[in-house]
């Protein structure tokens, strides 16, 4: 077993690693077409939704490959993708693809077959980091006056709307459930996809 | 895109690049007042001479929104038309600008000069044993994979779009579109053995420290020194 090996010993084979390969490069191929409409498209809660299309091509690859790692395998080809692809300000991107994947890898650890529950739980994981990340990214780029800006958004915001209160937590809701929603929903999906593609792969 | 007899005569390697990066995310914590627009200018020396000669982010509008939109939002918060002198207002914008500007440059000359298999191999050494191998297939399979999704969703259009249900339509998609990229996994499997690949030996050497990742770290750390107490 290599140092530090992901997988706990067991290696992939190559078909193993052709998968990861292929469902990694969809991953890509979501986040680069799809994103890009999306984003020109200014659809709320956009990342929330691509995290749960990459997620649930990552989690077909669990069904596929019953392996621990394969998870953080596929997210860690997507990264390396969007490190390698055209365009700029990439950091953010890459840093969301890798957490997400990982935060669904450490749910699925305990399992070698995990069920239709830990999928959901693994998507709810992956997509819920959508929530806490813009303001990770934004720390990361802009730093420690960042906190003095949301201080000054938030003051500037009460005093402009005195029933903020109310509106605040309708909006915390929606920020947490939406994704919390989508995410369940492609644990659940991949499981099902998985299941069938793997039926389809074995005639 | 990679310019390798660039990178062989600076003798920086993927950990070099690393260095810069992660002290581009730090140093500016460490650096009190003006002493903070000393990062930027780093980043850039340290790349120039590294061998990086563009920054893709510097040619992106985006790059370009998010500074302006740091120095808006930055003046404001720091009062800046609300009785505040001016120097005082302008100094949150400008640290964040400088931050965020020193940041997206060493991001930059991180992707541009850190090659495919660099960057696998730093994987590898990582615990991740095979990415170097995914990452090809996966690179050569995105065009693949591009025209399998084009015209199995026009085979769809084809035959009257999604209907009535369209979850339905796109799960079998979906489906299809996954089948037949994946079935394809076979060729390549016996393709890479036919070539005498095996995931068991053919792992990719971690890199090493180059003189010149040892010559920047030592460099950056030094300097850093400087600017705190010398300042």
């Amino acid at each position: 077993m290599a140092a530090g090996d992901v997988t706990g010993g067991a290696r992939f084979s190559t078909r193993d690693l052709v998968y990861i390969a292929i469902l990694g490069a969809a991953w890509g191929l979501v986040e680069t077409s799809l994103g890009t409409y999306l984003h020109a498209l200014r659809v709320p809660f956009r990342g929330a939704i691509l995290t749960a299309l990459g997620l649930l091509l990552a989690l077909c690859g669990r069904v596929l490959i019953p392996r621990r790692g394969t998870v953080l395998m596929v997210g860690a080809v997507t990264a390396a993708l969007r490190l390698l692809s055209v365009g700029a300000v990439l950091l953010s991107p890459l840093l969301a693809i890798l957490v997400e994947s990982l935060l669904a890898e450490l749910v699925l650890w305990p399992w070698t077959r995990p069920g239709r529950a830990a999928f959901a739980l693994a998507g709810a994981a992956g997509t819920l980091w959508t929530v806490a990340h813009p303001f990770v990214a934004q720390g990361l780029v802009a730093g420690s006056g960042v906190i003095a800006v949301y201080g000054w958004l938030i003051e500037s915001t009460a005093r402009v709307l005195p029933l903020l209160g109310g509106v605040v937590w309708l909006l915390v809701v929606c920020a947490v459930g939406i994704p919390l929603a989508l995410g369940i929903a492609a644990g659940l999906l991949a499981h099902d996809l998985g299941t069938r593609l793997q039926e389809r792969l074995a005639h | 895109m990679r310019a390798p007899s660039a990178r062989r005569r600076g003798g920086v390697g993927v950990y070099g690049y690393a260095c810069l990066l992660v002290w581009a995310l730090v140093a500016p914590a460490l650096l009190q007042g003006p002493r903070i627009y000393w990062v930027p200018g780093t980043v850039i020396a340290a790349s120039w001479l590294a061998g990086a000669r563009s920054w893709r982010s510097l040619a992106d509008r985006r790059t370009w929104l998010l500074l302006l939109g740091l120095a808006l939002v930055g003046a404001a918060a720091g009062g800046w038309g609300s009785g505040q002198p001016l120097q005082s207002a302008l100094e949150l914008p400008l640290r964040m600008v400088a931050r965020a500007l020193a940041v997206l440059l060493a991001a930059d000359t991180f992707a541009a000069r850190v090659s495919a298999s660099e960057l696998a191999a730093l994987g590898e050494g990582a615990g991740l044993a095979g990415l170097g191998f995914s990452l090809g297939v996966a690179i050569n399979t995105l065009p693949v994979l591009q025209r399998t999704a084009r015209s199995t969703w026009m085979a769809l259009r084809l035959r009257g779009g999604p209907g009535r249900r369209p979850w339905r339509a796109c799960s079998r998609l979906a489906l299809t579109i996954l089948a037949l990229s994946l079935g394809r996994a076979q060729e390549i499997v016996e393709a890479a053995e036919a070539r005498a690949f095996s995931p068991g030996r053919a792992s990719l050497k971690g890199p090493t420290w180059k003189s010149g990742d040892l010559g920047l770290a030592l460099g950056l750390v030094l300097w850093t020194a400087a600017l705190v107490l010398v300042g």
